[in-house]
């Protein structure tokens, strides 16, 4: 069963569109990976579905259905409930998601319910469950105090607080190191088996996606153009940036060529991968972007090279 | 040719205050006995747990910080970029003035000179000169970071701390700077200290290897030698922690374990012990030094007979 269905969302400004016809579904109880690099439009879709866009930025056309409930068309009070207690969010950012005025404590406990007392203890106990040490003591602290890692953490434990139905998870383990990432992973996994916790799981990391995920959807300027099984992407990727990113990753200090980055408000004519690409032929330049053609019920892919 | 020392560090050490409860402060360690040196065109890579010292250690360099106890000497221009690209970058300031400022500050040339050189460094980072009449704000994560690392680059500095430069970026972009940064110390001569949770880039740029934990620093060793000999057992955590995307099996997440130890509970010994696989009661008589094992390498651990046996 889907828990939440996101049916062709585009995203953009007033100039220039940045997320295009985007669809994807996260089952109950689902890991589900986005992939990209850096631009691709990974955190914008992600907080299009808690309508949280930055200002300038606004969903085009699309629906984003949670729970049988279109997101796109609820009021802000109505959201207001599906934020935080519903659908959780680990932001990228953690020291701009962290109000500086207020210590740790008084952030977690403003999310909790119960006495004072419950309060505290709750929030103990979130915080040892993303391994921070010295929980009693760090509630005292200002987000100023602690270290890029602590604050991550203590942005997961917020998102935790209430039980979620869903939690999106922006690049949660980037500030971590090796051994904090395999736990805060192995934490997210346990929730994911024990509670039935379903996980939007946002990373470029892919050593991470690959042990992670269950399946993943690879942006690239906005455009889905892969989604796979997890095995089978890292086995067999088909789209060639897909396959160029693998390659990039074996490859130590990789000949990849630089992509700059377009912001141009150009519709994009063709392919969105053309110019980088270095399987493209004669019918990738007469043809208009490709469709996501299936390629078997669970893989999809949008390239020419796969038309039927 | 010996390379001139550009950062000599002895004995740092670096505290500060913490509220333990309403009434009681104690003071804590963020940096213990740090010797460090950073030679001409060298860079120095320094892993560790989160929130042992690493960005300490840079502020130190870069002098935002002073050490309690110890001396630094920095015998040249350092630059830096922050772990959090919001702190490198004005909110206020189109990227095209946060990166002209401190060209048109340092090097008293004209505008369209300044110019030239912004765009010429948005290159190379993988950016194109339509970012420059953006606001920090309209940028992705990684776009920000290479934002930085141009704004960091344009004065030409001798020596670069880069706090976790490309946690946020792809690999393909990573690859890109880490060519950039590469290319930068052929042509320039810039050394580095980088700080970085990632073991590939440790190896691709690295040719000394630091690795801290709780403020004291447990093993230093040529970038050559990663994976090939005996590690300390917080680096060999480390290592056996990578996810490797490619492997058969998932990585090892039941061996990975142990908390922290919290700074309100650290008695005598080995600041690992409370997490170590190997450990044994001589751990708890004291703090252990680091000691070479040979020029290349040195590990503090009471017990480095035994972590033979582990590799
Ligand atoms: N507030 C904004 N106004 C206009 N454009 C924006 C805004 N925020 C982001 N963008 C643009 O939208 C695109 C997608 O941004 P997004 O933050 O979703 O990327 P991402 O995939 O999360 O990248 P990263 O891995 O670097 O975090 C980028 O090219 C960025 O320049
Ligand atoms: N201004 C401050 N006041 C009090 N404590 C601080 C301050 N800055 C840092 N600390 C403490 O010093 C220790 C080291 O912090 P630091 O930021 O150097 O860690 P780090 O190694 O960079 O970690 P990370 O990888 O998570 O960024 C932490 O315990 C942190 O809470
Ligand atoms: S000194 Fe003891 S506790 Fe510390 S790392 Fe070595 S074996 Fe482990
Ligand atoms: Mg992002
Ligand atoms: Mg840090």
């Amino acid at each position: 069963m889907s828990l939440l269905k996101v049916e062709n969302l585009s995203l953009g400004s007033d100039r220039i569109s940045i997320v295009k016809e985007v669809s994807f579904v996260i089952h109950r109880g689902e890991i589900y990976g986005l992939l990209g690099e850096s631009g691709s439009g990974k955190t914008l879709t992600s907080l299009s579905i808690i309508r949280l866009l930055p200002p300038g930025v606004h969903i085009l056309s699309g629906k984003i259905i949670f729970k049988e409930i279109d997101l796109t068309g609820l009021d802000e009070e109505n959201l207001r409930n599906i934020r935080g207690k519903e659908i959780a969010l680990i932001l990228q950012d953690p020291l701009s998601a962290l109000n500086p005025v207020l210590t740790v404590g008084e952030q977690i406990e403003e999310v909790l319910s119960g006495n004072k007392a419950e309060r505290k203890r709750r929030a103990i106990e979130l915080l040892k469950e993303v391994g921070l040490p010295d929980p009693e003591m760090r509630l005292r602290n200002y987000p100023h105090e602690l270290s890029g890692g602590m604050r991550q953490r203590v942005m997961i434990a917020i998102s935790l607080a209430r039980d979620p139905s869903l939690l999106i998870a922006d690049e949660p383990t980037t500030a971590l190191d090796l051994t904090l990432q395999i736990q805060i992973m192995k934490l997210l996994l346990s929730l994911n088996q024990k509670k039935g916790l379903s996980i939007l799981f946002i990373t470029h990391d892919l050593g991470v996606m690959r042990w992670i995920a269950r399946r993943v959807g690879v942006l690239y300027k906005g455009f889905l153009i892969e989604e796979a099984p997890v095995e089978d992407l890292f086995k067999t990727p088909l789209h060639p940036y897909a396959k160029e990113l693998m390659k990039a990753y074996s490859i130590e200090d990789s000949g990849t060529e630089m992509r700059a980055l377009n912001l141009k408000t150009q519709e994009h004519q063709g392919c969105p991968y053309l110019a980088l690409c270095s399987e493209k032929t004669e019918k990738c330049y007469k043809k208009g972007v490709p469709p996501l053609i299936a390629i078997s019920p669970k893989r999809k892919v949008r390239c020419w090279h796969y038309e039927k | 040719m010996k390379n001139k020392l550009l950062v000599q560090a002895k004995g740092l050490w670096k505290s500060y205050e913490i509220r333990v409860s309403l009434f009681k402060k104690i003071r804590f360690w963020a940096l213990k006995n740090i010797n460090l040196e950073i030679k001409e065109r060298e860079s120095v890579v320094l892993l560790g747990e989160s929130g042992c010292g690493k960005t300490t250690l840079g502020k130190l360099i870069l002098g935002i910080e002073k050490p309690d106890k110890g001396h630094i000497e920095v015998s040249t221009s350092v630059q830096a970029v922050f772990q959090d690209p919001y702190a490198s970058l004005n909110p206020r300031m189109k990227i095209k003035e946060s990166l002209l400022e401190p060209f048109l500050i340092k090097f008293r040339k004209s505008e369209k000179e300044g110019l030239k050189k912004v765009i010429n460094l948005l290159r190379e980072v993988g950016l194109s000169k339509e970012v420059l009449e953006l606001y920090p704000h309209a940028l992705s994560g990684g776009q920000r970071q290479r934002v930085a690392l141009a704004r960091a680059l344009i004065t030409d500095p001798g020596l670069l701390v880069l706090d976790e430069p490309t946690s946020s970026l792809d690999v393909s972009v990573e690859a890109q700077i880490l060519k950039v940064l590469k290319r930068l110390r052929e042509k320039t001569g810039a050394s580095y200290f980088l700080i970085t949770h990632s073991l590939r880039v440790a190896k691709a740029l690295a040719d000394k290897i630091l690795v801290m934990y709780m403020g004291n620093i447990v093993e230093e060793f040529s970038a050559e030698l990663l994976n090939k000999t005996m590690h300390h057992p917080y680096t060999q955590m480390l290592i056996r922690a990578y996810p490797d995307p490619f492997a058969p099996s998932p990585p090892p997440f039941d061996q990975i374990k142990g908390e922290v130890a919290g700074i309100t509970e650290i008695k005598k010994g080995c600041p690992f012990y409370p997490r170590c696989p190997i450990k044994e009661d001589i751990c708890l008589t004291g703090s252990p030094e680091l000691k070479p094992l040979s020029r290349k390498h040195s590990i503090a651990c009471f017990l480095v007979s035994k972590l033979n046996h582990l590799n």
